[in-house]
């Protein structure tokens, strides 16, 4: 269950990134209706009031967009300040709910972050997602995961595909659960007590046992001698 | 005459008087903030194992070491440190002074004796002090007890030897490698005194003085057996270790304990003689679940009486008195008693650990009071210093409530401060902060909790609004931490101001990535498991993608460029510049987040709100119990990776988990508001009910809770407070005892584990050795180790487990795990092939 868990999880990770870096790369393709969308509906774009049933009122198109003004002189205003203007009425960020003040005298403008911020955060989440596959497969290959780790943070998934070429150099349990530290107890056929797997003699009624696994003790004799 | 009634009134204004006495204030407070001790306390430890002493490290048992391969480890580590400090590098033999020790060892056990023979191996020179014999806590168990060599596939390190023997063998083994290493082993020589002269230890025993550059505390806590403190306890029938059952046949024996020792003590006395158990509570919590059958079937056979809620008065030669608890009334009972065992467990040596200088872990010395005055000075030194950014310095506490004033920072009139100058303000400022830094550096925790508490409401109390700060912040402090930032407009690289909510999240994403790195390397890497890795990595994605990515850029060019379509584009509701803040809503529900339905909302927003309370969580707990919060939720993955170095510190035992309640109360205020805010926003309901318009009531009503649980939920409890305590509460404070979202997920989880229905588990084995490191690192304050003991199954039926499997990483045995086999038994992990 866990095995599942964790492709779900990994299949969960990738798709939710690989949505933001579509929607992202899509910028570009701005909708191509015939008649552009009315951004602000109801309201002048200059002065906001209610447009609805101004005789006044007309439409004027900008950077594909269609914004009212509620008569000429708004329209003019809007014409000789159009990028800040507009900018009001543009969605924002979640962490400005007001407009920047810039330095050095430039207008106002709406607070967003450049969008190199968002590369960078797109860099950040898969350098993330290629660190912890990597060192998941190091792990469960024999690697030392911690040089993996930083090699998936930097190369995301240059990593990925270089520690997914390596061969492994000890066997692990499939799946998210955490690689053993100690081997499984043996039970006494005679009593049923619990015993060390290296035991040769139940620590409950002394009953000779077979050794279900070499303790350090043995492996080191074997690899002196 | 007085009647009672007349006297009632007072002597309960009494009462309220002492409670409310500063002694019983500060008692109070530190009863709350040490519910994190138990038997699970420690030195305060640095980097080497460096106590608070500089030069003097602890090691092995003391140190935490769980098994008795880790403690040899801990050994050989400590002394790779040392050997890479710059004063290590020049042996004491090169210094001319012929008595130098490089190191002096105190304790000969496996990590002491562990770390003389890696100190040896330097060429250094190394004397060990042993207060009684050469492996003397392992000697003393019974005979022919079986000795682990567990971890199996951790690799034994240093020269000692360790396998799966009998304690006879083992010991004998330590012994021989002293005698072949010629190892300076001074036994029966307790170390009285040690003290810092010219920056070189003198260690006094009773046989003289040492001096050595660096001491190593190697002396363990189960040498150091807890007595009762009664009257008797040190006549010669009274014992509290059991070293040859077999001495004894048909006596009249009394064991007092409730733990494993007791009970397999009074197992193997019973076999030949009459035996009496005598515990203080009402059932055995911590004991193996093959213990308690064996105790059970020996309790039937009438081998073994228990007295349960027993304690004992006295031992006298050849009997003992015990209190009995009987639902309140007390009586006594003497106990005829030849020989009397009293194994109530080890208890770390404070007073030679303080005799030492040590300080231990969570140790709330210093005074409260001091803090506090330090803390309001340096306030005020706020409101003064807002003097620099256009604000008016005036106390307000007196003009209007103090609650509107503390809570709210609402206006009102007081006395004006402005006779000191803003760089007065400055001076005091800082002034109180360096003696608070200064306190605590000298072992004052209380300057530490005030310290952090200054720095988190600030934090948070100028987050509240701009111009609506907390006091003394109002009016100035949003302004003040709003920050420029350098940003691309108009095709020039600018200056642009930044509001300070823009610095909180980024200062909030920073910690949550820096310190999940560091948590994926502590759990993830060094102990191996795949499970912490991408825990931890869903949580920085999480928020990396959905406080981030989506708020401020995708739901932008969403609306821009019409990837929600042109309708909904061009739809102000929707897509108004203020609207982002709503894409929280994609991952936080109900009752965490209730914005979802509030100030004019698109439907799409109440859809998927209703949808993900009432649809997607259920679901998700069915599947995974409580593992929204350790793998997705933003609290609590600050809690999880900013917090994770505290996480031994949340509060265990049973009070606390009572305390637990407050989440329901909170779940009922949340609800409440919910309730009056829908009926503003919905004022035809009055109306329609009583036919008669009641918006401005439900209105006033509305907007005054919502305040209020604003304040008190959103500021405070999810603050404030929870970020203030992580050092001293551990990081769940906010997820333990006050979120509304994991309370209902507790009751959603309990009720599909009734059910049968819940897939949210952990398992135990038999291999469970009560080291005690799963109740220690459970952030929820889990008393996981009973659970593994009686091999109980741990769900959310009875307990708040959020899935976070620390228990299952850091168990030495591996005797936890999430998995079943198909019966729904624990699955013991296969025996791996040697290597």
């Amino acid at each position: 269950m866990q095995a599942r868990n964790g492709r779900l999880g990994e299949l969960a990770a990738w798709l939710l990134l690989a949505g933001c870096v579509w929607l992202a790369t899509s910028t570009g393709r701005r909708a191509t209706a015939q008649e552009p969308p009315l951004l602000a509906a109801g309201h002048c774009v200059a002065c906001g009031h209610a447009t609805d049933g101004v005789a006044t009122a007309r439409p004027i198109d900008h950077s594909g967009r269609r914004v009212a003004a509620c008569s000429d002189p708004c329209a003019h205003q809007f014409a000789a300040n159009a990028d800040a203007l507009f900018a009001r009425f543009e969605a924002r960020g979640a962490w400005f709910d007001e407009n920047a003040v810039t330095g050095g005298g430039a207008p106002p403008s709406v607070a967003r972050l450049l969008s190199a911020w968002f590369w960078l955060g797109a860099w950040v989440v898969l350098g993330l997602i290629g660190a912890a596959w990597s060192a998941y497969l190091a792990l469960s290959k024999g690697l030392a995961p911690l040089p993996w780790l930083l090699r998936g943070l930097a190369f995301n998934l240059l990593a990925v595909v270089a520690v997914a070429l390596k061969r492994p150099v000890a066997a692990a349990p499939p799946g998210l659960a955490k690689i053993a530290a100690t081997a499984a107890p043996i039970d006494c056929r005679e009593c049923g007590g619990p015993n060390h797997p290296a035991a040769r003699r139940c620590v409950g009624c002394g009953a000779v046992l077979t050794a279900a696994a070499e303790s350090e003790a043995q492996r080191a004799l074997r690899k002196g001698g | 005459m007085s009647t009672a009634a007349d006297l009632a009134p007072t002597s309960r204004a009494a009462a309220w008087r002492e409670r409310l006495t500063p002694r019983r204030l500060r008692e109070s407070l530190q009863a709350i903030l040490e519910s994190a001790d138990g038997d699970s306390r420690r030195p305060e430890l640095k980097r080497g194992n460096e106590s608070s002493v500089p030069g003097l490290h602890v090691i092995g048992d003391l140190a935490g070491a769980p098994v008795i391969k880790l403690a040899m480890a801990q050994g050989v580590e400590v002394i790779d440190y040392l050997s890479t400090l710059p004063e290590m590098r020049q042996p004491a033999s090169a210094s001319g002074d012929a008595e130098l020790l490089d190191v002096l060892v105190v304790g000969a056990g496996a990590s002491g004796l562990n770390a003389a023979l890696a100190a040896k191996e330097r060429g250094w020179r190394c004397v060990v002090l042993e207060k009684e014999r050469i492996a003397n806590t392992i000697d003393q168990f019974p005979e022919g007890k079986w000795v682990y060599a567990e971890p199996d596939t951790v690799p034994a390190k240093g020269k000692l030897w360790l396998d799966g023997a009998q304690k006879e063998e083992l010991v004998q083994r330590w012994q021989q490698i002293v005698r072949d290493n010629a190892l300076d082993v001074r036994t029966e020589q307790p170390l009285q005194r040690l003290a810092k002269q010219g920056g070189v230890f003198v260690a006094t025993t009773p046989k003289g003085t040492l001096r050595a550059k660096k001491v190593v505390l190697a002396t363990g806590q189960r040498g150091n057996p807890r007595k009762l403190g009664v009257a008797g306890e040190g006549l010669g029938h009274v014992y509290h270790r059991l070293y040859s059952p077999r001495k004894y046949q048909g006596e009249r024996l009394l064991v007092v304990g409730g733990g494993n020792s007791a009970i397999e003590a009074a197992l193997t006395l019973a076999e030949k003689n009459q035996v009496v158990l005598s515990y203080r509570g009402g059932e055995f919590a911590r004991v193996f679940k093959d213990n308690q059958k064996k105790l059970d079937a020996a309790i039937a056979a009438k081998r073994i009486e228990v007295v349960f809620h027993s304690q004992v008065q006295e031992f006298r030669p050849g009997e003992a008195t015990l209190t009995v608890d009987r639902g309140g009334h007390r009586e006594e009972r003497v106990v005829a008693t030849d020989h009397a065992f009293v194994l109530v467990g080890a208890e770390l040596p404070v007073a030679f650990l303080k005799g030492l200088g040590i300080r231990l872990e969570n140790e709330w010395e210093g005074n409260p009071w001091r803090a506090l005055a330090l803390a309001i000075a340096a306030l005020f030194g706020c409101l003064w210093l807002g003097q620099a950014f256009g604000a008016e310095a005036r106390f307000t506490w007196l003009g209007g409530s103090w609650i509107a004033q503390a809570f709210f920072g609402s206006d009102g009139r007081g006395i004006g401060l402005g006779f000191v100058p803003w760089w007065g303000g400055l001076a005091l400022l800082l002034a109180t902060l360096a003696l608070l830094v200064r306190t605590g550096v000298k072992g004052d925790r209380w300057s530490w909790l005030s310290l952090s508490f200054l720095v988190w409401y600030a934090i948070y109390g100028i987050k509240y609004d701009k111009g609506d700060e907390f006091w003394p912040f109002k009016g100035w402090g949003y302004s003040a931490l709003s920050f420029p930032f350098f940003d691309l407009v108009g095709g020039k690289w600018q200056l642009v101001e930044r509001p300070w909510s823009f610095w909180y999240t980024a200062l909030y994403t920073v910690l949550m990535t820096v310190f999940g790195l560091r948590a994926i390397k502590r759990w993830g890497l060094d102990r191996k498991d795949r499970f912490q890795i991408w825990r931890y990595t869903s949580l920085l994605a999480f928020q990396w993608i959905l406080f981030f990515l989506i708020p401020e850029f995708l739901f932008q060019w969403a609306v821009q460029y019409q990837w929600v379509g042109e309708k909904l584009a061009s739809d102000p509701t929707f897509a108004d510049p203020h609207q982002a803040w709503r894409t929280y809503g994609l991952v936080y529900a109900w009752p965490l987040f209730f914005y979802s339905f509030f100030y004019s909302p698109h439907q799409i927003w109440v859809i998927w709100g209703v949808l993900l309370t009432c649809v997607v969580i259920p679901l998700l707990v069915l599947f995974q119990g409580k593992r929204y919060c350790s793998w997705i939720c933003g609290c609590g993955g600050l809690a999880e990776t900013f917090g994770d170095r505290w996480r031994h510190l949340a509060p265990k035992g049973n009070r606390s988990i009572r305390w637990e309640v407050m989440g329901l109360w909170i779940l009922i205020a949340a609800f409440v508001v919910t309730l009056m805010m829908l009926a503003r926003d919905g004022f035809q309901l009055g109306r329609l009910v009583i036919d008669r318009d009641t918006s401005g009531f439900w209105h006033d009503k509305a907007e005054f809770g919502m305040r209020l649980y604003r304040v008190v939920a959103d500021v405070w409890l999810i603050g404030i407070l929870p970020v203030t305590l992580y050092p001293f509460l551990g990081g769940k404070v906010w997820c333990r005892y006050w979120c509304p979202l994991a309370k209902l997920m507790q009751y959603v989880s309990k009720f599909w584990t009734k059910l049968g229905w819940s897939r949210f588990r952990i398992v135990s084995n038999d291999k469970c050795i009560a080291c005690g490191e799963c109740s220690r690192n459970c952030q929820v304050g889990i008393p996981v180790m009973q659970y593994a003991l009686k091999q109980d199954v741990l769900d959310n039926e009875t307990s708040s487990c959020i899935g976070c499997g620390i228990c299952v990483t850091v168990c030495p045995m591996d005797t936890l795990s999430f998995s079943r086999d198909e019966h729904g038994k624990a699955k013991l992990l296969p025996v791996l092939p040697s290597r």
